[in-house]
């Protein structure tokens, strides 16, 4: 099938151009290919910034609710995960502001993750996934927000420095930070 | 003991969370009541058109560059028989292979219609109805189905159609009598795709096929037809009242594999703004369908809706024009002269909504006939004034392509 084998390579791309066009002009269909396209990317994001099971659900639920009714006003050129993407990092991030309870504790993130691979199933990860999260929600805030951006987010460290009003130097610096912390406890070499 | 490298990688390819089951359906509803919610209380803006907004950006445009040359492939295909291409002949033979054990299909749409009138109307600022349809396929050409929605059905029993406009409004047609319009076609699900492309070929429309990955994780297959409106609007009456009176965008996703239709979806261009009028949001093949539903049970006051019969004096309404037709049908009902209503209405009666409707008006104009879109009858603009004082300015469709050759209502009352 030469024809159809010459569209494959732009697919993805083609592909959320049409999803953005049709939703805006009221497409069903277009709305829930989004929606499951990216759900368990922003979920991963959302849990990553937050480590709660609730939290994170509220955070994407609004971002889809919010998306889903701003068709008429929807006006994107860029892309559309990096769009969806930066709405649950807003949104998280209010979160965080608004709580300021810090970084959650690993007894506290124990008993918040308990919805996850439970009875109910709301969130699903592997052991590894549970780990790294916990192991994450370890990190001072500010660490944990640019480590989880960095990696989860795909954003750059200057899309990161512009984001948290600093230089790109001290992004770079948390990041690095972040990371050996992270290492060292992943190794079970817990920091004093 | 894990390297720095180690972790990014651990976090990047690793750390995945997964929305179970029950937080999926409960988020999605929310989300899909959020669009549906925001659809009735807003009103289409100003929106640009599906080609600028691909060929916005740089990056889109070398996506857009693959589609075109799709396009072009497929042009190239139609303009050139003996070019050696897999292309839209192996699609088909692929898709009539695909649905020729099919045994029914079940399709419902959401259409900007109105409930009780025709099947072709759509309306850009009407709300989606809902229509239902279902197809048992028994070996014949035209099988048995059943077009419905709230205010009317149509069922092809196989050797009949019937018409039932509720509650008590019937017509009787042969295997090829239209009633359904445009949505019939869609029925005949192993011929859609050769539709599209024999119309993108007669009507010089623009098809394009492109791949995409679905929600099931399987490819598939779209069809994108932009097709201009068809017929003349030096009146533009009729223009985006039916999707073909419409210059539209018409998309179609088929299963890349067995090559069956899974949705449409049909927008309308106009300046400035487009907009969905039909969407199917469910389609299902080989369901067993209750042989009940292609039959149908009319009321025992029923009306039938008929072509008109030659009359005595046939010569001297066959000579009326439309502007004459309209004024003495007008005149009929100002004077509740209802035999006389009757000659320039398809019916074997008038029903009683109808006389209280239009019992006693008064005419206060009656405008030069005009066509529009692809009518085969004329609009004849009016005003007349109820007996409640209120007043309404319309266009009456008139039509004479019949065996009596005199013009009778078609619409627009």
């Amino acid at each position: 099938m030469i024809v159809l084998k010459a569209k494959f390579g732009s697919r993805r791309m083609i592909e959320d151009e049409l999803l953005k066009w049709r939703f805006k002009h009221g497409s069903k269909d277009a709305l829930q290919r989004i929606y499951e396209k990216y759900l368990d990317h922003l979920l991963t994001l959302a849990m990553a910034l937050l480590n709660d099971v609730g939290r994170a659900e509220d955070v994407v639920h609004d971002v889809f609710v919010s998306f889903a009714g701003s068709a008429k006003d929807f006006k994107l050129g860029g892309n559309l995960k990096s769009y969806l993407t930066t709405c649950v990092i807003n949104r998280a991030r209010d979160r965080i502001r608004a709580n300021r309870r810090g970084p959650v504790q690993l007894d506290a993130a124990e008993s918040v993750s308990s919805n996850l691979n439970g009875p109910d199933h709301a969130i699903i990860c592997s052991e590894e996934a549970h780990r790294l999260n916990q192991a994450i929600a370890q990190l001072p805030d500010e660490q944990r927000q640019v480590i989880v951006l960095r990696l989860k987010g795909e954003m750059t460290f200057s899309q990161i420095a512009k984001l948290h009003n600093v230089s790109v130097n001290t992004i770079q610096g948390r990041y690095r930070y972040g990371l050996n912390k992270l290492r060292s406890v992943l190794n079970g070499e817990v920091e004093k | 003991m894990r390297s720095k490298d180690n972790v990014e990688e651990a976090i990047r390819k690793k750390l995945n969370f997964t929305a179970g089951a029950e937080l999926h359906d409960r988020m999605l509803d929310d989300v899909l009541k959020a669009q549906e919610k925001s659809q009735k209380t807003t009103s289409a803006a100003t929106r640009p058109r599906i080609r600028r907004i691909i060929m916005k950006s740089s990056i889109t445009k070398l996506a857009a560059a693959a589609v075109i040359i799709v396009a072009i492939a497929f042009a190239a295909h139609f303009m050139n028989k003996s070019m050696p291409t897999a292309s839209a002949e192996e699609v088909l033979a692929m898709a009539t292979k695909a649905v020729s054990n099919l045994r029914s299909v079940y399709m419902k749409a959401e259409i900007r219609t109105l409930p009780y009138d025709n099947f072709e109307l759509i309306g850009l600022n009407y709300d989606f109805v809902t229509n239902e349809m279902w197809k048992q396929f028994d070996g014949t050409p035209q099988g048995k189905w059943r077009i419905e929605k709230p205010g009317r059905v149509v069922v092809m029993d196989g050797t009949s159609s019937f018409l039932l406009i509720r509650p008590n409004h019937a017509a009787k047609g042969g295997i090829n009598t239209g009633f359904v319009e445009w949505l019939k076609p869609l029925l005949d699900v192993d011929k859609v795709l050769d539709s599209e492309i024999k119309l993108a070929q007669k009507q010089g429309s623009e098809l394009v096929l492109t791949h995409q990955k679905g929600l099931d994780g399987r490819d598939k297959l779209l069809v994108s037809v932009e097709a201009a409106a068809q017929g003349d609007f030096t009146n533009d009456w009729l223009k985006n009242k039916s999707i073909s009176e419409s210059d539209n965008l018409r998309i179609y996703t088929f299963d890349a594999e067995t090559k069956l239709l899974e949705t449409l979806e049909v927008y309308v261009h106009t300046a400035g703004e487009d907009v969905l009028v039909l969407q199917i949001t469910d389609i299902k093949y080989n369901l067993d369908i209750d042989p009940a539903l292609f039959s149908l049970e009319l009321p025992a006051d029923v009306i039938w809706l008929d072509q008109p019969k030659e009359l005595a004096d046939n010569e001297k309404y066959e000579q009326m024009g439309p502007k004459e037709a309209a004024q003495a049908f007008f005149e009929g009902c100002a004077d509740e002269n209802w035999d006389e209503v009757l000659k320039f209405w398809p019916a074997s009666a008038i029903d009683q909504r109808l006389k209280d409707y239009l019992g006693g008006i008064e005419i206060i104009s009656i405008g030069e006939p005009f066509k529009s879109g692809n009518y085969s009858g004329w609009f004849v603009p009016y005003e007349i004034k109820f007996k409640s004082g209120t007043t309404k300015k319309m266009n009456l469709a008139v039509r004479n392509d019949n065996p009596a050759q005199r013009y009778v209502v078609d619409g627009g009352i």
